[in-house]
């Protein structure tokens, strides 16, 4: 037994350089082209000064062995790379560890085919993308902070048309000007916050036209759409939720501050909120007359009214709890919540569903203007 | 009847030839049942010859006549005189009547290093990487380990820090970055006796490689020549367009005005000599397909060139043509080499003029260079891809000298192979290593005036300066008046005592002034 035990440890050791070398012979890697001298072109096999056995450690910006690639990938010897991943001004996928390649990295430059892929990639394709691998239904250690990657896909109701590559690419992704979420490396197609507010990225394609970097996809959200969640449009003047940062009321953010597109916690709707929102429990989480302005104890009645006939068949409709029903899918918003109660989103719609109007900047859910019309449409009974 | 005859025959032949057997081997001396080195002796051991009254040990040393090291009446003996690294050569002879039966010889080797050749090991490197310091050394005969002592002053007072059986040490433990380290080694062998110190050798932890390959190269005992740059600027912005991204290559005009391309903006920069942003000209190809290249749209503008007439020829490698431009940014012809349906697209990666207007060009992709005319239309056209002369793997840079030598990068072959004006192979020159005159990732390559070529080397992050013949005469790694350092530097122009050169990921062109 010990000395299978050997054999088969021996033939480990062996098998690993030479599946290397199996590889990269006639790979894109083979330098060489016919087989021979095929490690010399970046190892040398004694007195080699740098790691790895290079012969040196080549200095640069990027990491690892990256430094090593771009002596190729700098349009030398390929031009595979040169604008993207070896393309110093943009944002790249972070590394595992310290490299891109290697031991739980996305690539190994010495075999180029394991999935059909060509880029010498070894993560596995799931759903279109290869990022489910690490940030799939169990976070990869290291990218828990990295927005809740715990369901990729999750973000959009047709999820299967919606890959992660529509929003990130891993190599050459515009730097994030500045970053609210937190997140160190989003690898964004666009940046989310190129001026005023968190969330432009959101809005290049909730805005009610084709994305603007986008290269695939549906075409963006219609005006019309329930999702089109401009903050201008119509006269330009009209704003929904603030996201932005205004003097001393709203936290710094955007889009980020309510929702998370990883990671729709606790509801069922395609809101993809951070936390639930039956009977306005989200809102209120915030407008507690502490975080949030005016709404607290002295703020208009919420609840469950004695006389729930007053909102019955009116014209405009204002919704109970439970008959809410803005998340583009069919049915009421929150299953679970209480019938025949007034809650914040009978009056409001954060993102102006319905109103154009000059209360927009109340986002209310129908004009009330100098009449108090949407005031009379309950009151007018009394 | 017969039957009982033909087996007693038999029978008899088979006496006789074991009998014949027996007394051929009993002749040959004592068989050997084992001889080895073990702990430091030499065991030896046969079989009984019944006639023996005794066994006498035969040995020779490293070739030498035999002569008795002992007599014994038992069939085993230790040899306990053996040098290290010495050959022994044993045969026993047992004693009888008739006189000595001799054995067979067998030969032991004792390991290690002979009396007095027990050596300390000899540095090969040491090297500050990743954090930490990396020590190599050589073999050293008759070694079972090392061990690897520190101080902080030279020649003072040693720490041993560590032991090794392999002849490399990665050193980490106690050392403070900035600090000066001496190091010497010993070499211990099985009875732990241990060679004096090795010569010293030291290293600041924290040195930059720029400042370890000066250093090795002034370990490599070729005298270089020390060449003075005085930096006077760098270029990274050009004016409202904000900063280059990657450049790649730098031509001077007639007026002293500087031109770059800048790769990843697609565009080429003009600047006056004192670097003063001038003007830009090119945008970025819609289609990456040369059959919709627009005149002066760009996808990877790499390689350029300057003719006598300030004619600027730019070499796209994604768009697979040459653009020539007046010094105005004007756009003038483009020029374009047909290649064949199983051939990749043409990749001019090194270009330049010959004095009948002709131009050479490397074709990276294609593992080759080329004569062409302004065509376009090849005139003639060395190299696929190998390693013999007159064969590339990925040629890149190229150059032609005053008396039409054709200079041409070969990248992963880490040599440079020279041309006469016709194509034939004249030498080579180059070699991989980290040594001065050896290569890494060589990339451009620029003939000055009085001759000497002067190459880039994206690996080493170094330029070394070679005669014309190919002796390398200067290596240029770090600067005295400046913080710049070579970060995979390639583009260089040498023109009225200054040098500029690219370097690529730091996205700058450094100008210095030579002597």
């Amino acid at each position: 037994m010990k000395q299978l035990i050997k054999l088969v440890v021996v033939m480990a050791v062996i098998s690993l350089p030479m599946s290397a070398f199996a590889a990269v012979s006639g790979s894109d890697h083979d330098l060489t082209g016919d087989g021979t001298q095929l490690c010399f072109a970046c190892h040398t096999p004694h007195n080699a000064a740098g790691a790895n056995l290079w012969g040196s450690t080549p200095s640069g910006t990027f990491t690892g062995v990256q430094d090593l690639c771009y002596t190729c990938h700098d349009g030398s010897i390929t031009t595979v790379g040169t604008a993207t991943a070896f393309n110093a001004t943009l944002e790249q996928h972070a590394t595992v560890g310290s490299d891109c390649s290697g031991a739980g990295a996305c690539h190994d430059v010495h075999t180029q085919n394991p999935n059909n892929s060509g880029k010498f990639l070894v993560v596995t394709e799931t759903n279109g993308n290869y990022c489910e691998s690490c940030h799939g239904a169990t976070p990869f250690t290291g990218a828990e902070g990295l927005g809740d990657h715990t369901a990729g896909i999750t973000h959009f109701t047709d999820g299967a048309n919606f890959t992660c590559n529509q929003c990130h690419t891993p190599h050459g992704a515009t730097a994030q000007t500045t970053n609210p979420a937190g997140l160190t490396n989003p690898i964004l197609l666009a940046d989310n916050q190129p001026a005023a507010y968190y969330g432009a990225f959101c809005i290049s394609c909730h805005n009610g036209t084709a994305p603007a970097v986008a290269t695939s996809g549906t075409g963006g959200v219609a005006a019309t759409d329930v999702f089109n969640y401009s903050e201008a449009i119509a006269d330009g003047t009209e704003q929904m939720h603030p996201t932005i940062t205004t003097t001393g009321l709203t936290p710094t953010g955007g889009c980020n501050l309510c929702h998370d597109v990883h990671d729709p916690a606790g509801t069922a709707s395609g809101y993809i909120l951070t936390a639930d929102n039956t009977n306005s429990a989200f809102c209120t989480s915030c407008h507690n007359a502490a975080g949030a302005p005016a709404v607290g104890g002295n703020t208009h009645y919420t609840g469950i009214p004695t006389d729930i006939a007053m909102n019955n068949g009116l014209t405009p409709a204002l919704p109970w709890a439970n008959q809410i029903d803005e998340d583009g899918s069919a049915g009421a918003d929150w299953t679970s919540a209480t019938a025949n109660m007034m809650v914040c989103e009978t009056c409001h719609s954060v993102h102006r569903n319905g109103n154009t109007g000059v209360d927009a900047a109340y986002f209310l859910r129908h004009e009330n203007g100098l009449t108090n019309q949407l005031c009379q449409a309950c009151h007018t009974a009394n | 009847m017969q039957n009982r005859s033909f087996f007693k025959m038999g029978l008899t032949i088979l006496l006789l030839i074991v009998c014949f057997i027996s007394f051929a081997l009993a002749a040959e001396g004592p068989g050997w049942i084992g001889a080895f080195f073990v702990k430091g002796k030499v065991g030896l051991k046969w079989k009984a010859v019944d006639s023996s009254t005794e066994y006498k040990i035969y040995r020779s040393s490293e070739g030498g006549d035999f002569t008795v090291l002992t007599s014994t009446t038992k069939t085993q003996y230790f040899d306990t005189n053996v040098s290290s690294g010495t050959v022994y050569v044993y045969k026993i002879a047992a004693v009888t009547g008739d006189g000595e039966l001799m054995s067979t010889e067998k030969s032991i080797s004792i390991p290690g290093a002979k009396a007095g050749e027990f050596r300390p090991p000899t540095w090969i490197g040491v090297r500050v990487d990743r954090n930490k310091i990396f020590l190599n050394w050589d073999n050293v005969d008759g070694s079972m380990a090392y061990n690897i002592y520190r101080s902080k002053t030279s020649g003072g007072e040693y720490e041993l820090v560590g032991s090794a059986q392999a002849t490399k040490y990665a050193d980490k433990e106690g050392t403070v970055k900035g600090e000066t380290y001496f190091y010497v080694l010993t070499a211990l062998n099985e009875d732990f006796e241990e060679t004096p110190y090795s010569e010293e050798k030291q290293i600041k932890y924290g040195m930059s490689m720029d400042e370890q390959k000066a250093a090795e190269i002034a370990e490599s005992g070729i005298v270089l020549e020390d060449i003075a740059l005085t930096f006077l600027f760098d270029l990274k912005t050009a004016g409202n367009l904000g900063d280059m991204n990657q450049p790649t290559d730098v031509v001077i005009d007639s007026k002293g005005q500087i031109f770059i391309s800048d790769a990843l903006n697609q565009k080429i920069h003009c600047f006056d000599n004192s670097g003063k942003f001038l003007f830009s000209w090119g945008e970025k190809t819609k289609s990456g397909k040369e059959d919709v290249a627009l005149e002066s749209t760009f996808s990877y503008p790499f390689s350029m060139t300057i003719d006598k007439a300030d004619m600027i020829y730019v070499g796209d490698i994604m768009n697979h043509d040459i653009q020539v431009f007046t010094n105005t940014g004007e756009f003038v012809k483009r020029i374009r080499v047909n290649t064949t349906g199983e051939q990749e697209g043409f990749r001019p990666n090194g270009i330049a003029v010959l004095d009948d207007g002709n131009l050479v060009v490397t074709d990276a992709g294609n593992h080759r260079f080329m004569k062409i005319d302004q065509s376009g239309k090849i005139l003639f056209e060395v190299g696929k891809r190998g390693s013999k002369n007159s064969e590339f793997i990925f040629p890149d840079g190229i150059s032609v000298s005053k008396d039409n030598v054709i200079s041409v990068i070969d990248v992963i072959n880490c040599r440079v192979q020279q041309f006469d004006s016709n194509g034939k192979f004249i030498r080579k020159f180059g070699e991989p290593g980290q040594t001065a005159g050896t290569f890494g990732r060589p990339k451009a390559i620029f003939e000055n005036t009085d001759g000497r070529l002067w190459i880039s080397d994206g690996l080493g992050n170094i330029v070394q300066v070679f005669t014309p013949e190919g002796e390398v005469k200067a290596a240029i790694t770090t600067f005295e008046n400046t913080d710049n350092i070579l970060q995979t530097p390639r583009g260089m122009f040498i023109k009225d005592g200054r040098f500029y050169i690219i370097n690529r990921v730091p996205h700058q062109l450094l100008v210095f002034k030579i002597g």
